[in-house]
Formats: structure tokens, C-alpha cells, sequence
């Protein structure tokens, strides 16, 4: 969305502020969210003077440290271009079930909680990558399940012990250490992973990728499927084992070596391990070469029955210039399309059926 | 998910089946969008199953099933003319909020031609919500779901500030528009105001030239945009219908609560989407007709009514809710592979 750079808001606001703080604000968006956070903080302190203290930024984190969690597994999700809309109701079923099932100790209860997260992530998952349902529909399919099945078990199953262990009660609702939230002891090592498995990981940059162009990413022979099964596990506690296993599994090594060993590929659109972080990092990201590469991918795979290989054909380095991309006369979709197959022309009038 | 087979135009359809028999007519357009024929077939089936496990199947039964699945059919039907235009509106739940707060605590006082007005006037501003939604989901350029997301948090909010909790109200002979029968026990009123007002609105709109226009914009926006269609105005206009479809659907839970409720259109955004969905519109936008989604929302106000009849805990009708959206979104997709194929 914010490379959609020519929208009418951005321009009024370039008017007003001359340009220089539009362009800081599109490339760090996260400038205007700090921004935004100290405006709320500033406006709460004038309104109610001496409410913002040590405490009330204690007691903020405490409630921010579940939603947080919970979008940390959104983001993952949101960065392929789908969306979970079961979230909400996977929480609410793992906090009810390791409520219910406390009585059996606090490992057996935190797993009971993990494990609807990672039951409900996985069906998602395979719906979405192996039988690709949209994922919008998916996750609101299986919220629906989820919230329906909770509550027909929560007319059924009464609580086996009068209240949630101690250990889990201090770990949600305590705070240790003068005043540090406990959640944030949980919130914090999640954020981190997560950080470093998309700017550092290989996983992290096809997540990108797919975001950026899943057809391209496809035609890359990279494990898109694979990649869209693992970030819908997202639930509120399921995230911080799942993100471990991630970093194990696709540090470098987990892809195929059709990805690893073409020389293209590498200056291209490296899904490997970046070496400097920034720059890889964003031009990968840039949808013209993510463009480009499919276009090349496709090249290879429909071979000279592509009416442009004879106008544009392949250059040594296995690189086109993007203008003849551009410039080519079906226009810029073309990149876009996997190729069709000729079909029969079907019969008209009467014999329509 | 655009297979060839889908890349029919409306254009085409209407021209081509001009002067073509009636039968070949049907099959045609059964063959091109299987779900004229599946939904029919499920609602007739799920309506057999009901009078099947409960014969004392009434006229009552009938009435409460129409008032039951009228602002669900609504706020399907607004949620389809958006997929249509290849957007989604996750607002529609709040602004039938709104709608329903404003008529009732206007209203409550009101004669019965005065409540009619005020009618007239929440579906305005109805409107005017929906307008608001276009104008930033097309100048901002945010993603629908996001735009719409929040938006619907806004006037979730601006809802819970009109009407603080359930109440207010409206004349009886407006809640009778919604609730009696006019002509005869078997024709709800209900029903009647369903199939009057989304006919009023939606097949003349359809058959317009607004009309080609979504679904050529849902089907594939850069055709459409080098066809010389306006883009922004279309789905601007799209969502314009939307918050229109919403506030009959306010209207209509107003008429068959006979208060307002500022939470209770919540519950109408997923599940609008969710019948919208079981109708066969397909969320990448272009593809489906209006029938589909407002049969649906008569098949899942269904599914809770049987199995309280069958005496089986309703809340079962969420799984089979959440699996039929899954599962006949699975089959369409595998029927359109196959179908593409060919």
C-alpha cells in the first residue's frame, strides 16, 4: 500500500509540508506510529495531569502484551497477502481451554492452550496453501467452527480445578522486578524472533515475496506452499515455539537448491540468507524486478511458444532490461499471467450444452 | 483464481442469449455459474429436512424464519454488491447498527408517517456512510479490509454513543411492515419487503450501465480500466449500494426487534460475508448474482432453527456454518480448475 506513491492524500500532504516529510513518512512508517503514540501519551497527560507515571505505563504494557502477541502472528499472515480472521476466537478458545484443563498442572494446561492454536492453524494453513481457498473465506470458516465448538464444550465441560495455577496467573497478570509486567517477559522474546526471522532469514524474505508477487514466487520453484502453511499457526501461544522451529528449519539451508544455486536468482530476487540487510532487503521487495524475474521464470518455462521470445530473446546473463519488459506490446500484466493453454472454440446456439 | 472460463463479460452474456431459446437459455447460464441451480436446490432441501424433522411446520414457522433471515439476507446483499466490484466491506454489521439506533430512538415517538420519513432519511444517511467508506478506500488507497475494518469500528462506536443500550422503538404499524402479514398467513411481510426492496434496488442496477461496470471493474480491473470504465467512480458507487443494503438491513432489524440494539449488528458482518459466500459470489470479485447470497442467509438462519427442533445444541449451526463456507468454496474452486482444464 505505501508504494501506491501518486494517492491524492499524500499529495495534499506534500503540498502542505513541502515533500521532504512525505517521502521520510513513506519509507518509515513506523516514524508516524511513535509519532502517534507520543501525541496520544501527550493529549491523555493534558487532559488528566499526573495520571502518566511508572504504574500506568506498567498497567499499559500488562493489556498491550496480548495484543501485541496476536498481531505478531497477523503480520506473519498479512505479509503473504492473506489475512487470519480467526484469531480472536483462537485466543478466547486457548485461554478457555487451559483454564479448563488446569487442573492437570500448568505444562499440561499451557500445552492444551498451544495445542488448539496449533490444530486450527494447521487446518488453516493446509486450506489456504494445498487446496488454496482464499484465505479470508478459510479463516472465517474455521472462526466460525472454532467459536461453535467452544461454546457447545463450554456447556458441557465444567473447570476441573476452582482457578488457573499460580504460575500461568503471574505469567499473564503479574509483574515482577518493581513493576515490569510479566507479559512482557513473553511478548518481548516473540517480538525479537519475529524481527530476526524477517530481516535475517531466508523464511522472512519469501514472506515478502509472496507478498509481493505469489505467481512469481511460484514460478521460482521456491516452497510457497510451504511458506503460506506456516504463518497461519497463529495463535496467541502458539507463536513462540512455532517461530523457534522456523528459524531451525529455514536459516539458509531449508530451500531447494534450484533457488540456491542460480547465479541470477541470487543478485536478483535472493531468498537466502541476506548479507546486508538493507539493501537485498529492499530490492527484493521492489515489484518491478519481482515482475521482471516471472517474466523470465515464465520464459523458461513456455519456451518459444511465447510470441515475445522471438522479439526479446534471452540474454546471456539471463536478464532483461525492464523497459523491454515494459515496454512489451501486451503492456505490464503480462509478467502476471501464467500461460494459458489454447482452448477449443465451443459450439454456439443449440448445441451450447 | 481468474481461469479463462470465468473471463466471461456481462456484455457478452446479455448480447449473446438475446434470441436464444429459453432452454438453452438456462442450461447456458447453468454452465456458467453452477450455483443458480445449487442454491434453489439447498434452500429446498434444507426448507424439505425442516418440515421432514418438525411436520408441524406452520405458518408461524414460516413468518419467524423470513423475520429471522432479513437483516441477514440485507447485509448479505450489501456485502455482495462490494465482492462484486472486487472490494470487501467489513463495516456493513456497524452501520446497520447505526441504521437501527438511529430509526430507533427517532422513531419511538414518531406517527406512523413520520416514521416513514425517518425511514427514508436513515437510508440516506445510510448511503451517505457508505459514500464516506468509498471516498476513503478509493483516495487513501488503503486495502479494503483495512479501510473497512476500521471504519467499522468507528461507526460500531459512533452507534454505542447514538443509542447507550438497547431501547427506544418504533410505531407498531412501521414493525408490522417488518413482522405481520398483509395478504396471507403463508406470504410474510417480510419477505415481501426482502424481495421488493433488493428487486427495487438491485435489478435496476444491475441492468444499468453502473451495472456492467462493477462487474467488469470486479472481474479484472485493468481490462476494465483500458475499456474506459472508471475505476474509482465504480467501486466508489459500489460501496455507495453497500451502506444502502446496510441501512434497509438496520431498518429491518428495527422492524423485527422492534428496538435498537447498538451491539447487535455486529454479529451481521461475518455472517453476511459467510452467506455471501455459500451464494457462490466469488470473493476475487466479477462472477455472481444477487439470488445466491439472499438464499443463503434463509439456509443459515435454517441450520440453528432444525437443530434446535432435533434438539441439538444450536450453537452447533456455527461449526456447519463455518464448514459449508469452507467446503463449497473447496468444491468451486476444484469445479473451476476442472472446468479450465477443458
Amino acid at each position: 500500500m505505501t508504494e501506491r506513491a501518486n494517492t491524492v492524500f499524500s499529495r495534499v500532504v506534500a503540498a502542505v509540508t513541502g515533500g521532504g516529510l512525505v517521502s521520510l513518512l513513506r519509507t518509515r512508517t513506523i516514524v508516524v506510529l511513535v509519532l502517534l503514540l507520543l501525541a496520544l501519551v501527550a493529549g491523555i497527560e493534558l487532559a488528566r495531569p499526573g495520571t502518566v507515571n511508572a504504574l500506568w505505563a506498567s498497567n499499559m504494557l500488562l493489556f498491550a502484551a496480548p495484543l501485541g502477541i496476536v498481531a505478531a502472528g497477523q503480520t506473519l499472515v498479512m505479509l503473504t497477502g492473506g489475512i487470519d480472521l480467526s484469531v480472536a476466537n483462537v485466543a478466547t478458545a486457548s485461554a478457555y481451554l487451559m483454564a479448563t484443563h488446569s487442573g492437570l498442572g500448568v505444562a499440561p494446561a499451557i500445552l492444551y492452550g498451544l495445542g488448539v492454536g496449533i490444530v486450527v492453524g494447521l487446518i488453516n494453513g493446509i486450506g489456504v496453501a494445498l487446496l488454496r481457498v482464499q484465505p479470508l473465506v478459510m479463516t472465517l470458516g474455521t472462526g466460525l467452527m472454532t467459536e461453535g465448538i467452544l461454546v457447545v464444550y463450554s456447556q458441557k465441560k465444567m473447570a476441573d480445578a476452582p482457578r488457573v495455577p499460580q504460575f500461568i496467573e503471574d505469567l499473564g497478570a503479574g509483574k515482577s522486578l518493581g513493576g515490569i509486567p510479566n507479559d512482557l517477559i513473553v511478548w518481548v522474546p516473540i517480538a525479537i524472533v519475529l524481527i530476526f526471522v524477517l530481516r535475517r532469514t531466508g523464511y522472512g524474505r519469501l514472506l515478502y515475496a509472496i507478498g509481493d508477487n505469489s505467481k512469481a514466487c511460484r514460478l521460482e520453484d521456491s516452497p510457497a506452499q510451504l511458506c503460506h502453511m506456516r504463518p497461519a499457526c497463529s495463535s496467541r501461544r502458539s507463536h513462540h515455539r512455532w517461530r523457534h522451529q522456523l528459524c531451525r528449519t529455514q536459516a539458509g539451508r531449508g530451500l531447494p537448491p534450484a533457488v540456491r544455486g542460480r547465479s541470477d536468482h541470487r543478485r536478483n530476487f535472493d531468498l537466502r540468507r541476506p548479507r546486508r540487510i538493507f539493501g537485498h532487503h529492499r530490492r527484493s521487495a521492489d515489484p518491478d524486478r519481482a515482475e521482471q524475474h516471472s517474466y523470465l521464470a515464465r520464459r523458461a518455462r513456455v519456451g518459444s511458444s511465447d510470441p515475445l521470445w522471438h522479439h526479446h530473446p534471452p540474454s546471456r546473463s539471463g536478464l532483461h532490461p525492464p523497459d523491454k519488459l515494459i515496454n512489451n506490446p501486451y503492456g505490464k500484466t503480462l509478467a502476471h499471467e501464467t500461460p494459458r493453454t489454447r482452448r477449443r472454440p465451443r459450439p454456439h446456439g443449440r448445441d451450447a450444452r | 483464481m481468474i481461469t479463462p472460463s470465468e473471463g466471461k463479460s456481462p456484455i457478452m452474456a446479455v448480447r449473446a442469449t438475446s434470441n436464444m431459446r429459453l432452454t438453452t437459455r438456462f442450461w447456458r447460464s447453468l454452465r456458467r455459474d453452477p450455483s443458480l441451480f445449487f442454491m434453489p436446490a439447498l434452500l429446498v432441501v434444507s426448507l424439505a429436512m425442516t418440515v421432514v424433522i418438525h411436520p408441524q411446520f406452520s405458518d408461524f414457522d414460516l413468518q419467524s424464519l423470513a423475520m429471522g433471515a432479513l437483516p441477514l439476507a440485507f447485509a448479505a446483499a450489501a456485502q455482495t454488491v462490494v465482492v462484486i466490484s472486487g472490494g470487501i466491506d467489513l463495516s456493513i454489521g456497524s452501520v446497520m447498527a447505526v441504521a437501527n439506533v438511529l430509526a430507533a430512538s427517532t422513531m419511538e415517538k414518531a406517527s406512523f408517517g413520520q416514521s416513514l420519513l425517518l425511514a427514508v432519511t436513515v437510508l440516506m444517511a445510510g448511503a451517505a456512510i457508505g459514500a464516506l467508506n468509498g471516498l476513503i478506500v478509493v483516495l487513501s488507497r488503503i486495502p479494503d479490509v483495512v479501510a473497512t475494518l476500521t471504519s467499522g469500528f468507528i461507526w460500531g462506536g459512533i452507534a454505542l454513543v447514538i443509542l447507550e443500550k438497547p431501547g427506544g422503538g418504533a410505531p407498531q404499524e412501521f414493525l408490522n411492515l417488518g413482522t405481520g402479514t398483509l395478504f396471507t398467513a403463508w406470504l410474510p411481510n417480510a419477505l415481501v419487503l426482502l424481495v421488493a426492496a433488493v428487486g427495487l434496488i438491485w435489478i435496476p442496477l444491475r441492468r444499468s450501465k453502473l451495472g456492467l461496470q462493477l462487474y467488469a471493474v470486479g472481474s479484472d480491473r485493468i481490462a476494465a480500466f483500458r475499456s474506459g470504465v472508471n475505476i474509482d467512480r465504480t467501486r466508489f458507487a459500489a460501496y455507495i449500494f453497500s451502506g444502502l443494503f446496510s441501512a434497509v438491513g438496520g431498518l429491518g432489524l428495527t422492524m423485527t426487534t422492534g428496538i435498537g440494539a447498538p451491539l447487535a449488528g455486529v454479529y451481521y458482518t461475518l455472517s453476511g460475508l459467510g452467506a455471501v459466500v455459500i451464494g457462490g459470489i466469488s470473493l476475487a470479485g466479477g462472477r455472481g448474482r444477487m439470488l445466491g447470497p439472499v438464499m443463503a442467509a434463509f439456509v443459515l438462519t435454517l441450520i440453528p432453527t432444525d437443530l434446535i427442533f432435533l434438539n441439538i445444541d444450536p450453537n452447533f449451526g456455527q461449526v456447519i456454518q463455518g464448514t459449508l463456507i469452507v467446503v463449497i468454496v473447496m468444491v468451486g474452486g476444484f469445479v473451476d480448475k476442472e472446468r479450465s482444464r477443458k
